[in-house]
Parts: structure tokens; sequence; C-alpha cells
């Protein structure tokens, strides 16, 4: 009984880690085409401080643009943005959710 | 953790020697907390930003968590086990609320289970099969 137990688990935790991809959290999803049409994420950080962020981290999500920074009222956020129209998407703050997009 | 590894695995050298070094891996556990906080209030910069979150649920239960947590990491000698005498253990439980808290925790901020519940996958199965097992033959575990 003691075998199978221990497989069992280290199976389940393999099995949790390779169902996992990578890349997407599933926090958010942007169909926006190839990347080759998408502006660069130098280009929304620009945009972003212009605004009065202070971005510490951009990344591809879902196919969108997630940035770590702190908004021009200093919360400390994690926020997508589309990656053509750097359209505000969600923004979570701590994992609680401040702001949602309505679909468009 | 190592309780239930030690039922299941009663004749275990490996086990023994995790058990042999319990408190090492608590108070271990605490000080990683500890650094896990001194980053944090590093990228908060200032005690009024960190005052500010207090209030969302991804925080305050890592916050309480580490609170549940200093008292087990203070008791971690034998002067207080010495001291409390039969209270010590009852004491030292709290790892489990404080373990439950820093799931939540985790799952709150990195919203996501995946990663957090792979961490936590041991701990979880191990816990299961003590509940699984309570009321069943103790006999019938080591066949």
């Amino acid at each position: 009984m003691i075998r199978p137990a221990l497989i069992l688990a280290a199976a389940s935790s393999f099995a949790a880690f390779a169902a996992a991809p990578a890349a997407a959290t599933g926090m958010m999803t942007c169909n926006a085409g190839p990347q080759s049409g998408w502006r660069s994420q130098e280009q929304l950080v620009q945009h972003l401080t212009q605004q009065g962020w202070q971005v510490r981290r951009t990344k591809i999500d879902g196919g969108c643009y997630e940035v770590y920074g702190t908004m021009p009222n200093g919360d400390r956020v994690e926020a997508y943005f589309h990656p053509v129209t750097f359209r505000q998407l969600l923004v979570s703050r701590r994992g609680q959710v401040i702001f949602r997009a309505e679909a468009q | 953790m190592l309780t239930p590894l030690s039922a299941l695995l009663p004749r275990s050298r490996s086990v023994a020697w995790l058990v042999r070094r319990r408190r090492a891996f608590g108070v271990a556990a605490f000080a990683y907390a500890a650094l896990h906080l001194f980053f944090y209030a590093l990228e908060m910069e200032t005690l009024a930003n960190i005052a500010d979150e207090l209030g969302l649920p991804g925080i305050w239960t890592g916050w309480l968590a580490l609170l549940l947590m200093l008292p087990l990491a203070l008791t971690s000698n034998d002067a207080a086990m010495r001291a409390l005498k039969g209270a010590w253990k009852r004491l030292q439980r709290l790892a489990y609320p404080a373990a439950v808290l820093t799931l939540v925790h985790w799952v709150l901020v990195h919203n996501g289970l995946r990663e957090a519940l792979l961490w936590f996958a041991p701990l979880i199965l191990l816990q299961a099969w003590r509940v699984l097992r309570r009321g069943r033959n103790p006999l019938q575990s080591t066949a």
C-alpha cells in the first residue's frame, strides 16, 4: 500500500506541473494576431510612464502585455494591455481585480 | 508533514533523518518567511504603502501566517519546551493554520491555484492520508 501511495503522490505532482503551460496564467487572453503586428513593449512602457506609471517589468501573458508596476495613485499592480491598441484590459492589486474592461 | 510521513514509512532512515532535524526545518521556514517579508518591504519602500495594502485578502493572510509562525520560532528551543510542557505541543499546532493561510496567501497573490497546489501537494496528500486512515485499523497501514 505504501509504494502506490507515494507513486500516486509523485505522479499527481508531475501531472499538475506538466499541465501548467509556462506562459499563460489564464488571467486574460488577447487575440491580437501575429506578433509582427504588435507594438513593442518599450512603446507600452513609454506610454504608461507618460501617464504617471512606474513600470517594473513587462512580459507577454495570454497574448497580452502584462505589466508589473505602480499606478499614478501609488497602488502596486499587475495589469494587462492589448499589444496593438494598448487598451487597458485588467488591473489586479495583490490578486484583487480592481479594473476589468468591458468586452469589446 | 513529518507526523504522517513517519506513520507511513515507520522504518525509513530518511524520514528518521528528517524527524531529527524537525526543529531546524521549522526555524528555517520562519527565516524564509522573514526574508520574504524583508523583500516585500524593500519593494513597498514606505510603511504607509504597506499599511495601504494591509486590508487586501492576498496580503493580510500572509501577515497572519507570519504572525502565527512567530511564537513557534520563538519557542523552538529546549528551555521553552521545558517551560511550556504540554502547552508547547498545542502551541506548535499553530503550524497547521499557518500552512493553510500561506496557501491562501499564495493562491490569492499569484492568482492561480496550479503552482501553489504543486508545492502543497505533498502536505495535502499526507494530511488527507492521515484523515482517511483515522478510524481504520492502524495495523493495515503497514501492510
